[in-house]
């Protein structure tokens, strides 16, 4: 939403409007498989989102350029959701699987990836049909009300992964002294 | 809000995309969403099991804590007994023949009373001994299980009322002295029950080593049980000395099976221990 709003108070950003777009959903991507990185336990599964999101990432230079700077991407935007997806159900898989730590769905994170299943779930459709349909005026309305209203809900259930995130409490300030000295004094 | 974009031509999408774009948004939201509450769902099931398990573990550690304790006692009051019933009397008669009116007695009195005092105590010391030795067999400590089980089946056939026997095939990997003991000890357990309750005619003890694993075989022709049994006996009230051999079990990280055999003349007994560390004789 900001971003379109920085690029409608811009008229030269108009021209590059969708350039910006397929920028922003390669930093997206880029971002998201960063932090299922990290997040994930299984080293095969580490390698498999660096060479995902390689892979990814070269075919969506290819594609961008085929497509051209006037049309949406919807090609990359399926595939790049349908990448985050199958990212979002290993980490839950792995999760449901540790039956050592069952209550992970109080933590933030999971609060975190069900935001990014909500948010990809919801606009899978609007990416797809964007780029045959985004002329037309109803498209258009349609595509708003969802992108947008998919987009509150994402960041409310953010907020509320943050406020999760700060009732853990921190470890204690109270750190040994690193040389116990055991000789009287 | 809405947005100025860019227009090539200007098209009117139909309402069959405006269905599409509907239902298949609906539709992803809903699986989305289905896929996220079946997950919490499913942990909170596991939870909730896990929870249930550990109770029952609690409630069995319980068990045989109580059990463990109420042996403990009737060990004492066995041992008390013993000595009040048995060395109390022998020593109290020992002190009779000993009184201060003896030197006042003839020799040949005197002489009589210092034997028959010597031999009351002879029996006492013995008693005594017996005690100790049943309470901490000397043979097990000083050379090893098999001959701490070969003296205690001696003991048993030589009352006559028992055909007992017992062949170790191959102990040269000798357990952990305090192995040997908790195994003594289940051996000792599992005959005084078949003594007890199983009216049988012979007990045969036989002792295997298998792949990092020590197999102690106890057969007999008496009335047994099965493996149910001895489960359900444990979860109950009853069978004191069955919970004391399954919490000895659990020290050596072994099993035990109770099993009858497939001729269905014999019932046995296996236990089963994984050696690590043993001493291996020389």
């Amino acid at each position: 939403m900001l971003l379109n709003l920085f690029i409608l108070t811009n008229q030269q950003l108009q021209d590059y409007y969708f350039i910006i777009i397929k920028v922003t959903t390669l930093i997206e991507l880029l971002l998201y498989s960063f932090l299922f990185y990290h997040i994930v336990k299984s080293t095969g599964f580490k390698r498999l989102i660096i060479t995902t999101t390689i892979i990814f990432l070269l075919y969506f230079i290819f594609s961008g350029w085929q497509s051209g700077s006037n049309t949406f991407d919807s090609e990359s935007s399926a595939i790049g959701f349908l990448v985050i997806m199958g990212y979002c159900i290993f980490y839950l898989y792995e999760r449901v699987k540790d039956t050592q730590n069952p209550f992970f769905y109080s933590s933030p994170t999971f609060l975190v990836i069900v935001s990014i299943i909500v948010y990809s779930a919801g606009t899978f459709f609007p990416f797809i049909y964007a780029r045959y349909y985004l002329n037309g005026e109803n498209f258009l309305v349609e595509f708003d009300l969802i992108h947008d209203t998919l987009y509150i809900v994402k960041n409310i259930i953010l907020c509320f992964a943050i406020l999760a995130q700060n009732k853990i409490k921190p470890d204690s300030k109270y750190k040994p002294p690193k040389k116990l000295s055991l000789k009287p004094k | 809000m809405k947005f100025s974009l860019t227009l090539l031509q200007a098209t009117q999408p139909g309402n069959n995309i405006s269905t599409v774009l509907f239902f298949g948004t609906m539709g992803m939201l809903s699986l989305a969403v289905g896929l996220v509450i079946f997950i919490v769902f499913h942990q909170r099931r596991v939870i909730r099991y896990q929870m249930q398990l550990q109770e029952m573990e609690e409630e069995q550690q319980k068990i045989l804590l109580n059990a463990s304790i109420r042996w403990q006692e009737e060990e004492r009051q066995k041992i008390a007994a013993d000595l009040h019933d048995d060395a109390g009397p022998l020593l109290a008669t020992a002190r009779l023949y000993l009184n201060e009116n003896l030197v006042n007695q003839d020799l040949s009195t005197q002489l009589q009373s210092i034997y028959n005092a010597k031999q009351i105590i002879d029996d006492t010391i013995q008693l005594i001994r017996n005690i100790s030795h049943s309470l901490m067999p000397p043979t097990l400590k000083n050379f090893g299980l098999e001959s701490a089980v070969n003296d205690l089946f001696q003991k048993i056939s030589g009352s006559g009322v028992v055909n007992a026997s017992c062949r170790f095939h191959d102990y040269r990997q000798r357990l952990r002295p305090e192995q040997e003991l908790l195994v003594f000890r289940v051996i000792q357990e599992l005959v005084n029950n078949i003594l007890k309750h199983s009216g049988s005619s012979f007990i045969h003890v036989t002792q295997n080593y298998s792949e990092e694993h020590f197999f102690i075989r106890l057969h007999h022709d008496g009335r047994g049980i099965t493996q149910s049994d001895f489960e359900r006996l444990n979860k109950s009230s009853l069978g004191l000395g069955l919970k004391n051999i399954q919490s000895r079990v659990k020290v050596l990280h072994g099993r035990i099976e109770f099993e009858k055999d497939l001729s269905q003349a014999y019932y046995k007994v296996t236990l089963d221990i994984p050696v690590e560390d043993a001493e291996t004789l020389t």
